[in-house]
Parts: C-alpha cells; sequence; structure tokens
C-alpha cells in the first residue's frame, strides 16, 4: 500500500514536470496494492506482485479515461481492461496511471513534440528537450523515476525514440506475441505492445506476464515468453554472432552522440566478440512504412477525420497527413505490402550469418521541445550526407518485418542527454535479445543512472 | 484533374520556393500530399517479378 501510494503522490506531484500523465489512478492502484498486500501475507511470491507501473494512455483501463493522447477523445470511457493490463493484474501489478501519448500515436506524421492532449513530452534529462514519441510519457515516467516499468507501444519507432532519448530501456516484441485487445489501433499489421523499463532483465518480466494466447486478439500468435536461465543466457551471449554497419555510427552520428555510441559498441563487443559486417539492402523503408501506417490508420480513423472533431487535434501537420492518407492508392499501400515480404527475405539473408543485428537506438540525442521534427537538427547537428546507409533504416525494416528488438542505453552525448543501441533479431527471438543486453548492463552501469529530480 | 483541384490557390511550382510560413495549414497541407505522392513514387520503382514472388499479400 505505501508503494502505491508513494508512487501516486509522485505521479501527481512530478508528473507535470514532464507533461508524462493523463490519469494518475489511485483509487485502483490502492484496491490492487490492498490485493497484492494480503497476498503477500499469504506468502505469495510473483515478481510483480504489488508494484506500481503506468501504461501508455492508448490502452484501455477500467477506472481511467483512454484519450489517445488526442482532444477528441479526452472523455472517452472504455469500461474494460486491454488484455496487457488484465495480464499484468493477474501478476499481481498495479497499475498507478496512464501515461502521456502523442496523439493517435502521430500516426499523420506530426510536426511538433507538442502534438498531445498533455503537451509537449519533456525530458527527465533535461526538461527543455523532449522525450521522444509516440510513448512519450511511458519514457519520461521510466527515466524520471515515476514508475518502475511502463507499457508503451510501437508502430514505427514508438518505443525506441523514447527509450533512447530518456535512456531506459525498451523491448518491441515481435509482431503478435501481446495481445493488442484493447489497445488504439494505428495500423493493424505493424501495432505492438511492449515494455518499458529500467533494465532488461526486468523487460523480460513485463514481458512474460504480458505475452500469450488471447481469443479476443486474432492476430496474437499464441506464443509465450520466457527468459533463458543464467546459464543457457551465458552460452547463447558467448556464441551470439552480432551483424553490424560501421557506418551508422560513422557517416550518420550526430557529432553530439557519436562518441559515447563508438564507446557503446566497444563495450558490447567486449560481452559478445563474434561481430561481422552485414547491411540490409537498399528498399525504401521509409516510405514502405510511412505508406502502411498512413493507409491503414486514415481509415481506422475515417469517422473522425470527416467529422466534426477532427480540428480539435493539436498538430496541424498530423491532420494534414491524415487527410492526404485518406487518398492513398490501394495501388500502393499492395505495393507496400508486398515489399514487406522482400524485407522479410532481407532479414533472413542477414540471420543465416548472423543471430543479431545491432545497431544505433537513435543517431541523435533528444530535440528541443520547440523544435520542428522534421527540420535539421538544432543542437543535434546534421548527419553527414552519404551513400552508405548501412542499417539506419533498421526501426522501419524491423518494424516491416514484424521483428523483435531491444533498445537499451549506451552513455550519454556531448550535451548530457542519453544515447542508445538497438538489438534486432529474428521472429520470437526475444529470449536472446534480453540475455545480450541484461549481459551488457552487468559489465557497464549506464542503465543506473538517474537524472537529477 | 482531380490533384489539380486538391492543391491551394498558392502552391508553388516545383521550381518555385515556398514563400508561405512554414506552419501555414495550406502549406503543410501540400507537404503532406507532395510526401504521400513520393513515398508511391518510391514504392513503384521497386520491381517484383510475378513469376517468382510468394503467392500471398504480405501476412505478419
Amino acid at each position: 500500500m505505501e508503494l502505491a501510494e508513494e508512487t501516486c503522490d509522485g505521479l501527481a506531484r512530478v508528473g507535470p514536470r514532464y507533461n508524462a500523465v493523463a490519469t494518475v489512478m489511485r483509487e485502483r492502484a490502492l484496491a490492487e496494492a490492498k490485493r497484492a498486500d494480503a497476498a503477500l501475507r499469504r506468502r505469495v511470491r510473483r515478481p510483480l506482485l504489488g508494484i506500481p507501473y503506468g501504461a501508455k494512455d492508448l490502452l484501455a483501463a477500467k477506472g481511467a479515461p483512454t484519450t489517445w493522447g488526442a482532444p477528441p477523445y479526452r472523455d472517452q470511457v472504455i469500461d474494460m481492461d486491454a488484455t496487457a493490463i488484465a495480464k499484468l493484474k493477474r501478476a499481481g501489478a498495479v497499475l498507478a496511471a496512464k501515461l502521456a501519448m502523442v496523439e493517435l500515436a502521430g500516426g499523420g506524421g506530426y510536426r511538433y513534440p507538442s502534438a498531445s492532449l498533455q503537451g509537449p513530452g519533456r525530458n527527465p534529462w533535461n526538461v527543455e528537450r523532449w522525450s521522444g514519441g509516440s510513448s512519450s510519457g511511458s519514457g519520461a515516467a521510466v527515466a524520471g523515476g515515476l514508475v518502475a516499468y511502463a507499457l508503451g507501444s510501437e508502430t514505427s519507432g514508438s518505443i525506441g525514440t523514447p527509450s533512447a532519448y530518456c535512456g531506459v530501456t525498451g523491448l518491441r516484441p515481435t509482431y503478435g506475441l501481446v495481445s493488442r485487445h484493447g489497445a488504439m489501433a494505428l495500423s493493424w499489421t505493424l501495432d505492438k505492445i511492449g515494455p518499458m523499463a529500467r533494465n532488461a532483465d526486468d523487460c523480460g518480466v513485463v514481458l512474460e506476464a504480458i505475452a500469450g494466447p488471447d481469443t479476443a486478439d486474432a492476430t496474437a500468435s499464441g506464443r509465450r515468453f520466457r527468459p533463458l536461465d543464467t546459464r543457457a543466457a551465458a552460452a547463447a551471449v558467448k556464441r551470439a554472432r552480432v551483424a553490424f554497419a560501421e557506418e551508422d555510427i560513422e557517416d550518420h552520428a550526430s557529432a553530439e552522440a557519436k562518441g559515447a555510441l563508438e564507446r557503446g559498441v566497444a563495450e558490447f563487443r567486449k560481452v559478445a566478440p563474434k561481430f561481422a559486417r552485414a547491411a540490409l539492402p537498399a528498399l525504401p523503408f521509409g516510405p514502405l512504412v510511412s505508406t502502411v501506417y498512413a493507409a491503414e490508420g486514415s481509415t481506422i480513423f475515417a469517422e473522425l477525420i470527416e467529422g466534426e472533431r477532427f480540428e480539435e487535434l493539436v498538430d496541424t501537420r498530423q491532420k494534414a497527413g491524415l487527410r492526404v492518407s485518406l487518398d492513398i492508392r490501394a495501388r500502393d499501400y499492395l505495393q507496400a505490402m508486398r515489399l514487406r515480404n522482400a524485407v522479410s527475405a532481407a532479414f533472413a539473408e542477414i540471420f543465416k550469418v548472423a543471430d543479431v543485428i545491432m545497431s544505433v537506438g537513435r543517431t541523435i540525442t533528444a530535440t528541443p521541445i520547440t523544435q520542428a521534427l522534421d527540420q535539421p537538427g538544432l543542437t543535434a547537428s546534421n548527419p553527414q550526407q552519404t551513400k552508405r546507409p548501412g542499417n539506419t533504416g533498421l526501426i522501419a525494416a524491423g518494424n516491416l518485418a514484424g521483428l523483435p528488438a531491444i533498445f537499451f542505453p549506451c552513455g550519454f552525448g556531448t550535451d548530457a542527454m542519453p544515447v542508445g543501441l538497438q538489438l534486432v533479431g529474428p521472429p520470437f527471438s526475444e529470449p536472446l535479445l534480453v540475455a545480450l543486453a541484461s549481459a551488457y548492463q552487468r559489465a557497464t552501469d549506464h542503465h543506473t543512472k538517474r537524472p537529477k529530480p | 484533374m482531380k490533384e489539380k483541384t486538391r492543391k491551394s490557390e498558392s502552391a508553388p511550382t516545383p521550381q518555385q520556393e515556398d514563400t508561405r510560413p512554414v506552419d501555414d495549414p495550406a502549406r503543410l497541407a501540400d507537404e503532406a500530399r507532395a510526401t504521400v505522392e513520393k513515398n508511391a513514387t518510391e514504392l513503384r520503382k521497386q520491381r517484383l517479378s510475378i513469376a517468382t514472388e510468394p503467392p500471398t499479400v504480405y501476412r505478419p
């Protein structure tokens, strides 16, 4: 009970500093904490029992509105728990807050970090910098110590970007590993729900609780997740073959991020030394993924787009993007879907010679909250123009192929903002990804750093 | 013809620099449409052999 009360107090007091909180759920949290206390008295021992967490406000939960971060839905009440939240409840976890997000998960292509009902997500490492999107509140709340872990979601980069910018560990599961029942749909074929936490092991604990079959989600694979035991993890890390393209950092990292990223890769090589060069083929990953989610998202939100409340959305560019996406041609959407097979085939070729692909989480550090997201960096200097794309399209490509990824911090840029790395593996390779990131985190202390309160 | 009617009156031709404010809604609408078209062009450049491609559209 005390932990739940302290967490709710902290969320209410500090949450607004980061624009991280949509709703503090004190009543529900205390009721769940009471049940957890009773279980603890009965000597029940489960890793998440009584531990408060926050959920991105794209997930329905009893006891609070589900706003999807968007003014037109500010009063929306969905009187049910999303499957991921129901599973955490069964594991004894305590839902303390719905966390802020970019409106409609940013599917129209927003221009400013302010594209949210709660305002721009502020980064606990520097509140004048963005916390990333679209799981802005999840990243900030974990980084700021408001909750031990949070649920986020990713269509293309929405767990990875806030994890990298806020210096937390985020796990994007394989498509279909975690049920999306009760989650706002932006893209039926891309959306994934995943944990964001202080370290890889915690992500694994949360993933184990939320993964698995769900009759309410026809796209759920039915597969479960179990972390490797200590001995199996050590052996897997030792023999893991890591694909890496040096130009990801050499040619693309900003001046602020470059040194820390290079040091992070060097540290990782000591943990998993079998590195080999491998890069994805030159495919238009960005146009592919944005065509898919824009076409699906605008169809999902067509009634809103053509209705009276559409203008209430915050971001003008997002509105323009949603409107125009209604006119994406079937020919182009289907061409994108066909090409996803080519993306999967390209990964399959790499995974013949490597177990995982490593790249940067983001090539830059968090941008200022007032900076347009489609403009060259003010503090994040422009990456060098290059003809070597390396694996910089890995976030888009990995999402197109439905592959899992883990994002974890590896230090700080010269502007004192976090930077991180990502690992992508074949479908359902989460046990290896967690084992590798966990081994790195046992050998380093970047993930233990906390911003000043 | 339909494409032309969607563009705002002041939309610049490709050769002209857009002098409208960067957050002007009409400019943003034109930019959004240009992005969709650019993406479509990129996707159409990718050639797939219908003789050998897998028998279904992508299933995640």
